[in-house]
């Protein structure tokens, strides 16, 4: 049954192929007069009207000889077009997934030169070490401590209340209203900072204190107390009174030295640059957090027992958290 | 990985802009438009004077040869080049928005689009400024030949010559093409307008008569030919008497427009035996074996196969739906842009 049908198909497409051949006889051409007006070869005219299109050269040609053909015939083109179709695959254009074979290697250009891996690692091996050595040696932090030196100066120098030598006796003794401290400082830099008295090289006074000032607006509750001395007042603000009991902590400067204090809420309490030869006292709640530049040159005391900085120093600054 | 993410947001298109029409292929939709390369302006005054577009595509192109002053249609390109680089520039701005929903956040898209291959430098600068100015964000180029015989699903990437001519509005292109490049490619500004200018030219000459470019286009798509047939077709034209300065009707034939023509014909005839001259024998035995295959609105032209046959003696077929050639050709590209390195166009 199934091979009669095909063979009812097969003979279909044959009577249909051999259309363009009656045709051409009947109007009296020969495969070499069609040749000349096509241009086709005389084998590739046999090859449409047998419907071989396989032995034309690619599907697209095929169906293009084959449309001139029918059309030079006065035939119905898309007849044979589809039977053509039917025996191929689909004319649909498609590129090929791969326009050229993929290429092996690249060749090196004058204008793009390869870069070799050894230079590169060495470079990175080198930038290593000297990142390495660098945190070692703290050379890092070093720099760091100096920006933060900076910074901290300029932030510091609007706050501090600095009496005139002429003026810090009147001042020490009439204690100024807070008030009128406030007035002339920004409280919101200093709040921390309660009172801050500066005496002159020579006091005359040698209990030239500095009382604490009341700060109805200060939010902490913590009283600091902080008092720096020429060195000659060393030995009378030594002995200055505590507090309300409060831990008394003392620097003393065999050379320059920047420190910044902070307190147990983490306000700075002062931060500058102290003068070879200074004493800088401070009284407060504990925890104090300080840091002290050029630190072997600083003397710290703590409760009146002296706190050795040598294991905590790097690269000149030392970090302390006095309890 | 974002180049993937990006295909799903963005519909990258394919370009053919030409002198007469303007192809657009979105990527995963086919051709999506089809429109003339015109561009009517209309300049407003008053107070707020300014210079607006009226119409693009089929509605501008109506109104070519019938505006009034203050209307202008232009057709921006010239010869397959641009001509107008800012009417250019907002005749693509206006295409891209008809065919590309812009969303909010949306990327523009990749833009591939043909040059004529005789373009020169300069040239190729201003097509691919104007679509990057119309919205792209990438321009890569492809030259004309190449997309087309892509889109005549020749066997490009073959080892085997594959030769087509290009008869497009402004310019003839002739390539060569052998494993995925251009073997040979010549361009000769010759195509669909001077084919129309001959016919308003020769009519004028023998006639007396003066016809716009409309009326020689479709004349030239009614009974024009490039090769005398068997058949003579006639057609009634009407045009402006010169001497007299009246409208007047008069028949043509289409054995006069085939002498009008002959000038046009013979630039293509010449550049396709140069092209032949200029390839490699083996790859001309290529092409002996399977011919050449005619793409382009131009390939339209009644009998310029067989014209281009008894010239050349070689096979001549017309590709399928020549109008679309070059734009699907370039849209194949553009499904593969990522993979097919060799067949577009440096600047």
């Amino acid at each position: 049954m199934s091979e009669q049908i095909q063979e009812a198909a097969q003979t279909a497409a044959e009577n249909l192929w051999a259309q363009l051949r009656a045709a051409r006889e009947a109007r009296g051409l020969s495969l070499g007069q069609v040749s000349d007006q096509l241009k086709l070869t005389v084998r590739q005219l046999e090859a449409i009207e047998r419907g071989d299109l396989s032995a034309l050269p690619g599907s697209t040609f095929a169906r293009g000889f084959v449309r001139n053909y029918a059309r030079f015939l006065g035939l119905d083109a898309d007849v044979f077009l589809r039977a053509g179709e039917s025996s191929e695959a689909p004319a649909v254009a498609e590129l090929p997934e791969q326009m050229i074979t993929p290429s092996l290697g690249r060749m090196p250009s004058p204008g793009n030169p390869r870069y070799s891996a050894l230079p590169i690692a060495a470079l990175v091996l080198v930038l290593a070490v000297v990142l390495g050595a660098g945190w070692h040696y703290g050379w890092l932090e070093a720099r760091e401590e100096t920006a933060l030196l900076k910074a901290s100066q300029e932030e510091v120098s609007v706050p501090v209340v600095e009496a005139s030598p002429a003026a810090s006796e009147p001042l020490a003794e009439s204690s100024v209203p807070a008030p009128q401290l406030e007035a002339s400082a920004p409280a919101s830099v200093v709040a921390a900072v309660v009172s801050v008295v500066q005496s002159a090289p020579q006091p005359v006074m040698p209990a030239a204190q500095s009382i604490p000032l009341a700060t109805p607006s200060a939010v902490q509750s913590v009283p600091v107390r902080v008092t720096q001395s020429a060195p000659a007042a060393i030995a009378p603000a030594a002995s200055g009174p505590a507090v309300g009991g409060l831990p008394r902590m003392t620097l003393s400067f065999e050379g320059d030295s920047w420190v910044e204090v902070r307190d147990a809420s983490g306000q700075i309490v002062f931060s500058r640059l102290n003068q070879a030869g200074g004493l800088q006292e401070v009284q407060g709640q504990a925890p104090f957090d300080l840091v002290i530049g050029n630190a072997g040159k600083v003397k710290l005391s703590w409760k009146g027992r002296p706190v050795d900085l040598a294991p905590l120093i790097r690269g000149d600054v030392a970090r302390v958290k006095l309890q | 990985m974002f180049g993937l993410l990006r295909s799903y947001f963005s519909n990258d298109l394919a370009i053919d802009l030409g002198t007469a029409n303007t192809l657009i292929y979105v990527r995963g939709k086919g051709i999506v438009l089809d429109e003339p390369s015109v561009v009517a302006i209309r300049t407003e005054g008053g107070p707020n004077a300014k210079k607006t577009i009226q119409a693009v595509g089929h509605s501008a192109k109506q109104m070519l040869g019938k505006t009034p002053g203050n209307i202008t249609a232009i057709r921006p390109m010239k010869d397959g080049v641009i001509a107008d680089f800012t009417v250019t520039e907002q005749m693509l701005k206006q295409f891209i928005k008809k065919v590309h929903d812009s969303r909010l956040f949306s990327p523009s898209p990749r833009i591939i689009i043909c040059v004529p291959c005789g373009s020169t430098q300069v040239e190729r600068r201003a097509i691919r400024e104007s679509a990057l100015g119309a919205g792209a964000s990438q321009v890569y180029l492809i030259e004309e030949p190449m997309a087309a015989a892509i889109g005549a699903d020749l066997p490009v990437a073959d080892a085997t010559g594959s030769m087509v001519v290009d008869v497009g509005g402004g310019t003839t292109e002739v390539g060569v093409i052998s494993l995925g490049g251009m073997v040979y490619a010549g361009s000769v500004r010759v195509g669909g307008d001077k084919f129309d200018e001959a016919i308003v030219n020769y009519i004028r000459r023998n006639y007396g008569m003066l016809i716009g470019e409309t009326t020689a286009e479709s004349i030239k798509k009614t009974i024009g030919s490039a090769f005398p047939g068997s058949e003579v077709k006639e057609m009634e034209v009407k045009g402006r008497n010169l001497a007299e300065g009246i409208p007047r009707s008069f028949t043509i034939s289409s054995n006069e427009i085939l002498e009008a023509l002959t000038d046009p014909l013979n630039s293509i005839v010449s550049a396709v035996k140069i092209g032949l001259e200029q390839t490699p024998p083996e790859l001309g035995a290529d092409i002996a074996e399977r011919g050449m295959v005619l793409t382009g609105g131009g390939a339209l032209l009644r009998d310029l196969d067989r014209l281009l046959m008894e010239e050349t003696g070689l096979p001549v077929i017309v590709a399928e739906d020549p109008l679309t050639c070059v734009v699907r050709g370039s849209g194949l590209a553009l499904e593969k842009m990522d993979k097919l390195g060799s067949i577009f166009a440096s600047e």
